[in-house]
Formats: C-alpha cells, sequence, structure tokens
C-alpha cells in the first residue's frame, strides 16, 4: 500500500504536466476551430517550431530564457502569415479546403524540420537554472516538470484575465462563439481572424519550447499533439476555453495512467473518451449545440 | 353549419401538448393542433411565432421538449425526417433547399427514385430506367418547370426555384404536405399561379401551409391556426378568424387584407 | 462525333498499354504496374472524396489492412490462391470500412476528417505493437507466389502486368458503373444537400456507409496486389505517410474525373523514384506541389485541362 501512493502521485503528476502541453496547444487550436470553423491542422506544427526554434536558438546563444521569449513570437507571427497569405485565400473555396490545405501546410512544416534537423530525436538540455530534482514521497522528481505546470498555469491565467477584462478580450470571445453577429457590429472580423491564429499560434510555440526538454524534440511531434489535441477540443467543446482546460486535464491523465496500464496502446483511452463524447454529447462537453 | 348526421372527420396528425425550448428560450408553449384528412390547413402568425419551428419539429428536424406528435395515429415524435417522408409527410422549405448542383430534373429524379424505393440499387443503369424518366418528367411539367428542366437547379430565376421546391416535396408522393412560405419573394403574379399549382397538387392530398400573404391564405385555406408567441391563439374556419377579434388587434390588422 | 474521337484514343491507349510489356524494360515495367495498382488505391479514395463528399485522412487502413490480411493469408491458410489471397485481403478490408464506417459516417465534415486520421493512427499502432502477428518493424515477406487460376505463374514481371491491368481495369470499372446506378446517383445527391436527401426519404447514413464499404474493399484489393508486388509488407503500407500519399495522388491527378487518380498515381510514383535520386527531401516537393495545386488548381492538373 505504502509504495502504491507515492506512484500514483507522481503518474499523476505527468499526466499533469502533459494536460497543461495539451491545453496550451488546444487552446489555440479550439479558438480558431469554434472561430473559422476550420481546424487547422498545422497548429500542431507551430507546436513544433517552437520547439525547434528554441533548440537551435540554444545551439546559437544557448540562453533558454531568450528562446522562451522570441520562439514563439516568431512562431505567433508564422501563423499570422499563414492566415493572411494562405487560408484567406482560400476560404471561399469552403472547409473541406481548407482543411486539405492546413494539412498540406502541416506536412511541408514537417518535412522542412526533417530537411534542417534531420529525422532523429534532438535531445534538448533543460536550462541549469531549471536543472534539479526534488523529494516527493520518497521519489525525486525533476522540477523542470513542476515549471512547466506553473508556468503553464501563469500563461493560464494571463489569458484569462486578457480574455475577460479587456476589450480585446472580449472582441474575441464574442466572435468565436458568434462570428456573424460581430461582424455586422462592424468589427473588422479579418483583424481578429489574425489576431486569434496569432495568438493561438503563440501559444502552440510557447507550449513547444518549455515540452522540448521534456517530451524531446522529433519531427513526429506534431501528429502525436494534434490526435490529442483535436480529442480535447472534440471532448471540451468547440471554441470553450474551460472545456479545453477540462478535457485537457483529463486527457492528461488519461493518457499519464493509460501508458502505466496498457504501455502500448494508450491512445485507446483518449480514443474511448472522444467516441464516447461524440455519441452522447456531440458538441463536447462545454460547446454549445449547433 | 350542420353538425348533424356528418362523418367523424379523420384526423391525420396530432399535436399534443407541444413545448420547445432553445436555449433557454420558450419558443413554443402548449401548442395543440389537430389537422383533419383532406383539408388545408393554414398555420400564420408574426415573425418569430413560431412556425417554422412547428414545421421542423413535425417533420422530425428538432425534438419537441415537451409532447408528442402523432402521424395517422402513429406516435412519430422525434422520428428521422427520411423515415416520417416513407411515412407519407413530406415538406418544403422556407429558404430553398434543392439540389444546387443538379439540374431540375434530377432534383425531381431524385425524389421520384425514393418514392418508388429505389435506394441502394448498384445493378441498373439510371438511364434505361425510362418509368422513373416518364414519372419525373410528369412532375415536372405539373410545377410548370418543363422548359427548364436540364437547368442547373442553383441557377434558376426566384420563381423557378420555388416551383422546384414544391416539385421536390411532391414527387415523394406524399399523404401530407408541409409547404413553409411557398410564395415568398414572389410577384403578384406568381404568387398566383402559385396558389393555382398548390390547389391541384392538393387535391387529394392534406395541406399544411405556413404563410405571410393573406391573400393565399385565405383563397386557398379550409382551416386556420392563428400562432402568436409560441402559442395558438386563435384555430377555426376562415370567416371565423377573419371576425375573430383577438386576432385582429395581434396580428391581422397589420397585414393588408 | 465527339464519340468517335473518344473511342479512337481509347483504342489508341489501350493498344499502347497492352504492348508495354514489350517495349519497356523490366525496371520501367515494374513502374508502371506499381502505377497501375496504386492508381485503384487513389480511385477508392476519390470515389469517397468526390462522389460522398467525405475528406479521409487515414485511408491507408483498408489498403494496408488488405495487404497483411492477404499476406496471412498466403503464409497461414495451406494452399491459398492467388485470387482467394486477395479477395480475401479485400473482403476483410471492406468489413473493416463497414466497423469503422458505421461510426465514421455520422460525423460532419472535420470531424470526419480528423477521426480518420485518429483511427489510421490507433490502427497503425496495432499493427506496429502486435510483432507476433505483423512481424512489427520488420514486417512481413516470404509468403508464396501462387499462380494465377494454377498456371500462370506470377513471378514472371509481364503476366504480373497483365493481371494486375485486368484486376484494376474491372475494380475500376466496377467504381464507374456504380456511379451510373441510381445508388451512385443517392451518393451524388447526399453531395449535393444531405439534409434534403433525408428530407425526401433517403437515408443518408446507410448510403454513405455503403459506398465507404465498397472503397474500403476495393482499396483492400489494392493492398493486398501491392503486397505481391512488393513481395513484401511493412507497417509503412498503413501509416499516416501512406495515407498522406493516395491523398496527393488523387488531389494533384485531380478529383473530379476518373482518369485524375491514374495520373496522380503515375506523378507520384515518377516522382517518387527520380526525385529521390535527386534530393533526400523530394516529399517536401511533393508536398509543395499539393499545397500549390490546393490553391491554385483545386480540380488537379485534369481539372485545368477540362477548363479550357
Amino acid at each position: 500500500m505504502g509504495s502504491i501512493f507515492p506512484t500514483f502521485v507522481i503518474q499523476a503528476l505527468h499526466g499533469l504536466v502533459y494536460g497543461c502541453l495539451l491545453f496550451l496547444v488546444s487552446a489555440g487550436l479550439t479558438l480558431v476551430f469554434g472561430m473559422m470553423s476550420v481546424l487547422n491542422i498545422a497548429h500542431a506544427s507551430f507546436y513544433m517550431l517552437g520547439a525547434y526554434f528554441s533548440f537551435q536558438m540554444l545551439r546559437w546563444i544557448g540562453n533558454f530564457w531568450l528562446g522562451l521569449i522570441v520562439c514563439p513570437i516568431v512562431v505567433g507571427f508564422l501563423g499570422i502569415l499563414m492566415e493572411r497569405f494562405l487560408l484567406r485565400r482560400i476560404h471561399s473555396a469552403g472547409h473541406v479546403q481548407e482543411l486539405v490545405l492546413t494539412f498540406g501546410i502541416a506536412f511541408m512544416v514537417m518535412e522542412s524540420v526533417k530537411w534542417v534537423w534531420g529525422t532523429q530525436p534532438q535531445l534538448v538540455p533543460i536550462p541549469p537554472s531549471l536543472n534539479w530534482s526534488f523529494n516527493i514521497m520518497g521519489n525525486l522528481y525533476p522540477f523542470y516538470r513542476l515549471f512547466i505546470i506553473l508556468f503553464s498555469v501563469i500563461v493560464m491565467a494571463f489569458m484569462t484575465f486578457i480574455l475577460m477584462k479587456t476589450r480585446l478580450g472580449i472582441t474575441v470571445r464574442a466572435a468565436v462563439s458568434d462570428r456573424d453577429m460581430v461582424s455586422a457590429l462592424g468589427t473588422n472580423t479579418e483583424f481578429v481572424f489574425m489576431l486569434v491564429m496569432g495568438i493561438g499560434s503563440w501559444l502552440a510555440g510557447l507550449a513547444g519550447v518549455i515540452a522540448g526538454p521534456f517530451l524531446s524534440t522529433y519531427p513526429g511531434m506534431a501528429i502525436e499533439i494534434l490526435v490529442d489535441c483535436f480529442v480535447v477540443t472534440v471532448t471540451g467543446g468547440l471554441g470553450s476555453l474551460l472545456g479545453a482546460v477540462v478535457a485537457s486535464f483529463i486527457i492528461g491523465q488519461l493518457s499519464s495512467f493509460g501508458i502505466l496500464f496498457i504501455p502500448r496502446l494508450a491512445i485507446v483511452f483518449a480514443f474511448l473518451l472522444m467516441a464516447v463524447v461524440l455519441i452522447i454529447r456531440p458538441s463536447g462537453l462545454f460547446g454549445e449545440k449547433a | 353549419m350542420a353538425e348533424k348526421g356528418r362523418v367523424e372527420a379523420e384526423t391525420i396528425l396530432e399535436l399534443r401538448e407541444i413545448y420547445k425550448d432553445f436555449n433557454g428560450l420558450r419558443v413554443l408553449s402548449g401548442i395543440n393542433l389537430k389537422i383533419e384528412k383532406g383539408k388545408r390547413h393554414a398555420i400564420i402568425g408574426p415573425n418569430g411565432a413560431g412556425k417554422s419551428t412547428i414545421f421542423n419539429l413535425i417533420t422530425g428536424k428538432y425534438l419537441p421538449t415537451h409532447g408528442k406528435i402523432f402521424f395517422k395515429g402513429r406516435d412519430i415524435t422525434g422520428e428521422s425526417p427520411f423515415k416520417l417522408n416513407r411515412m407519407g409527410l413530406s415538406r418544403s422549405f422556407q429558404i430553398t433547399n434543392t439540389f444546387r448542383t443538379m439540374t431540375v430534373f434530377q432534383n425531381v429524379r431524385n425524389a421520384v427514385l425514393s418514392k418508388n424505393k429505389i435506394r441502394y440499387n448498384m445493378f441498373s443503369l439510371l438511364s434505361n430506367m425510362n418509368g422513373i424518366t416518364e414519372e419525373a418528367e410528369r412532375i415536372i411539367n405539373q410545377i410548370g418547370l418543363l422548359e427548364q428542366k436540364d437547368m442547373i437547379a442553383g441557377e434558376l430565376s426566384h420563381g423557378h426555384q420555388r416551383a422546384l421546391e414544391i416539385g421536390l416535396t411532391l414527387a415523394t408522393d406524399p399523404e401530407l404536405m408541409l409547404l413553409d412560405e411557398p410564395s415568398a419573394g414572389m410577384s403578384m403574379e406568381e404568387t398566383r399561379e402559385t396558389v393555382k399549382l398548390i390547389e391541384r397538387i392538393t387535391e387529394k392530398k392534406t395541406l399544411i401551409i405556413v404563410e405571410h400573404d393573406m391573400d393565399v391564405v385565405f383563397s386557398l385555406s379550409d382551416r386556420i391556426t392563428v400562432l402568436y408567441y409560441g402559442k395558438v391563439l386563435a384555430s377555426g374556419p376562415p370567416d371565423e378568424i377573419r371576425n375573430d377579434q383577438r386576432v385582429k388587434d395581434a396580428y391581422l390588422g397589420e397585414e393588408k387584407e | 462525333m465527339k464519340n468517335k474521337g473518344l473511342y479512337i484514343v481509347i483504342g489508341f491507349i489501350s493498344v499502347i498499354v497492352l504492348l508495354l510489356p514489350s517495349i519497356l524494360p523490366p525496371f520501367q515495367l515494374r513502374m508502371v504496374t506499381e502505377i497501375v495498382i496504386l492508381a485503384l488505391f487513389a480511385l477508392t479514395w476519390k470515389m469517397i472524396f468526390h462522389h460522398a463528399g467525405l475528406l479521409s485522412f487515414g485511408h491507408s487502413v483498408y489498403f494496408g489492412i488488405g495487404a497483411y490480411v492477404s499476406v496471412l493469408g498466403w503464409l497461414h491458410i495451406k494452399d491459398l490462391s492467388f485470387l482467394s489471397g486477395i479477395l480475401l485481403g479485400g473482403l476483410v478490408a471492406g468489413l473493416i470500412g463497414l466497423i469503422l464506417g458505421a461510426f465514421l459516417v455520422r460525423m460532419k465534415g472535420t470531424y470526419f476528417a480528423l477521426l480518420t486520421l485518429a483511427f489510421n493512427q490507433l490502427i497503425w499502432a496495432i499493427v506496429w505493437k502486435w510483432r507476433g502477428l505483423t512481424g512489427g518493424d520488420d514486417g512481413l515477406g516470404k509468403f508464396s507466389k501462387p499462380a494465377l487460376l494454377g498456371i500462370i505463374p506470377m513471378t514472371n514481371p509481364k503476366n504480373f502486368y497483365f493481371m494486375s491491368l485486368v484486376i484494376i481495369g474491372i475494380s475500376a470499372f466496377l467504381c464507374w458503373y456504380i456511379t451510373k446506378t441510381p445508388f451512385g446517383n443517392v451518393i451524388t445527391a447526399i453531395k449535393s444537400n444531405e439534409e434534403r436527401a433525408n428530407f425526401i426519404g433517403f437515408n443518408t447514413n446507410v448510403s454513405k456507409l455503403i459506398i465507404f464499404t465498397i472503397a474500403g474493399f476495393f482499396a483492400g484489393i489494392s493492398g493486398a496486389l501491392y503486397a505481391q508486388f512488393q513481395e513484401f509488407i511493412a507497417p509503412s503500407a498503413i501509416d499516416l505517410g501512406m495515407s498522406t500519399n493516395v491523398l496527393f495522388m488523387a488531389f494533384i491527378g485531380g478529383t473530379g474525373s476518373f482518369w485524375g487518380p491514374i495520373l496522380g498515381s503515375g506523378i507520384f510514383v515518377y516522382l517518387s523514384e527520380y526525385l529521390s535520386i535527386l534530393t533526400d527531401r523530394w516529399e517536401f516537393i511533393l508536398g509543395f506541389i499539393f499545397v500549390i495545386i490546393v490553391i491554385f488548381a483545386p480540380q488537379g492538373i485534369l481539372g485545368l485541362y477540362k477548363k479550357k
């Protein structure tokens, strides 16, 4: 009995860490999906780019914190470019074409990454200031993982503040929940689109930067997190940040404990959850009914 | 109005204690409605009164929050639209909802195929099915679109689109037809033609029609139900409704007569 | 008059196609055979996309299952004939299509697409991890290559080519034929306006499921043939990369016509062969072409031709 509880806590912490990363990436995904009705497959690619850019910066400059600030901004900017020059062009052709396009872009990003950095995973060193462990119930636990949780919570709080208290944030929320209404009210929806894409991509890039040392950096990381993020988005409900929080937490725990029990196929749990949600409540836990 | 010796009217459709809420907003309250077989029944009321919602409930697009719907004595509450159509219930849409990328002929043929229960046939060549083609052309003729039969539905003029809309509803040969604002956006001339068309095609059928145009309503209907903010305000023969003070106050006073 | 011209062109192409084994050196013949086999795979993808409006990011599931099941058949079932093995692969793939489809076809476009991707990942993971059955990463090889109908040796590349031509040809013909039937018409109607199709009495979920199953069956046939062609099968046949490949093939060739998939397949096979000599990252170029086509020529190369 004594040895199970600490293991349980450690696993739960793993799940929490992954859940935080999931949320950071899913938040942007669900906002864009809710607002534009397009699931941006390349969104997960921004996550990957954040990780790779940070890796590269570390190689050149050796400063993690600078990378933490700069790389997500670069990624956010790329997101804006993608929206402005690629997605917008194809908007009139319909959702299906948009989806196919984002898929093509995601593919190209993955291939580019392989081109520049090779196909082998890159080990990203944990910054020395965060590279220590402490004792949890007799087990040594890396502080970096707690850092991920703390950092994510700060970012979440910051975002919540922006979305709830600033005019910009309120506009974004309105646009996500009823785009046509907002447009009718005279707001420049194109600008809001670009902004949401930018912020979402920035968040994904941020997640990538801090995930690098934790999960290592490899070309397949985009697709892997994409599936989980899709599950989070569907389960939590389109456009619902609260849903993304709750679902990220659940999926994080499921993945973590799933790996413990069925190490080979942990993906099954997330899957089953999503399937159940889709059958019982297709708009997700917190989504609005169509 | 001699009632004695009258044959008991057959109810083909009944709405019993129907309530519908949308996101907390109550759109329909306590709707009770009996539609008599073979008659033409109009539902009128100001915008937002719930007319299209009733159609959507009857035809299975939405589920009532409370209450039941009976068709030919059978509980059809929440049945899928395709099942209802197969049972003999067919509807048109207020906003034209045709197969826009297909021709008029193909549109009508779709419905004709369904009516003939030809849904999964992977063996016969469609081009050889002459019986189907004839039946489709007969209906196209009825709705007056023979000249346009090879035009793409999305490119039709508004009036023709509305005619096709009715044609699709008719082609499955339903017992009960529900027409949702068939004369929407039409000129006086087109409206007159549409009324004649509706009279022709509903000869042996039951019709429920939602309309804003009072000329159409009063020239076509055997019975009128007035809806007001989700409740039935009055229900009866046209003369009764015309003279009903409550109705006049609430609604008819705003419309040109 | 137009018909006559068309028949002449078809006749001409047919003659060339039949003469190819005599004209081409073995390596080229092998490539053409591969193009033919993959063309059916691309055709099934186009079928569910263009006709039923279903965008699938995980189509390699059926191709791969067709391949693996037939190979397992040839490995473990004594004296399983060539055609029976192919058919077995197709049938099981179709069955999987039926099972997955029952859940999938109820979903709206974006959800459907992402769910197919998720299922692809899941099934690939199963195939990859289940070493005992599938050989995992090492794949399966050394399975029998029975003579067709017991007499025509499939080890001869020319025979193999003709056999592929016949099987793919029949399959493609059947797929084409279906689109000309009342069922094919329902599918078109569903793509045009699914809601109205429902309201005039069609159970659209069932119709979509049927076409999805048929596509799965033929994709499986293609996969089984591919396994015999390679004389080897590995998880790469059922992974996301393969799903991406078929997506590219269908789009680049053109999803609007029946010739699109074969053009796309041809372009894909040639590009992958020759570009990969030039550069390691030929896939990037492929992706780039794909993106350009999606933006500027959504109907593919053939679509551009048609517009003129």
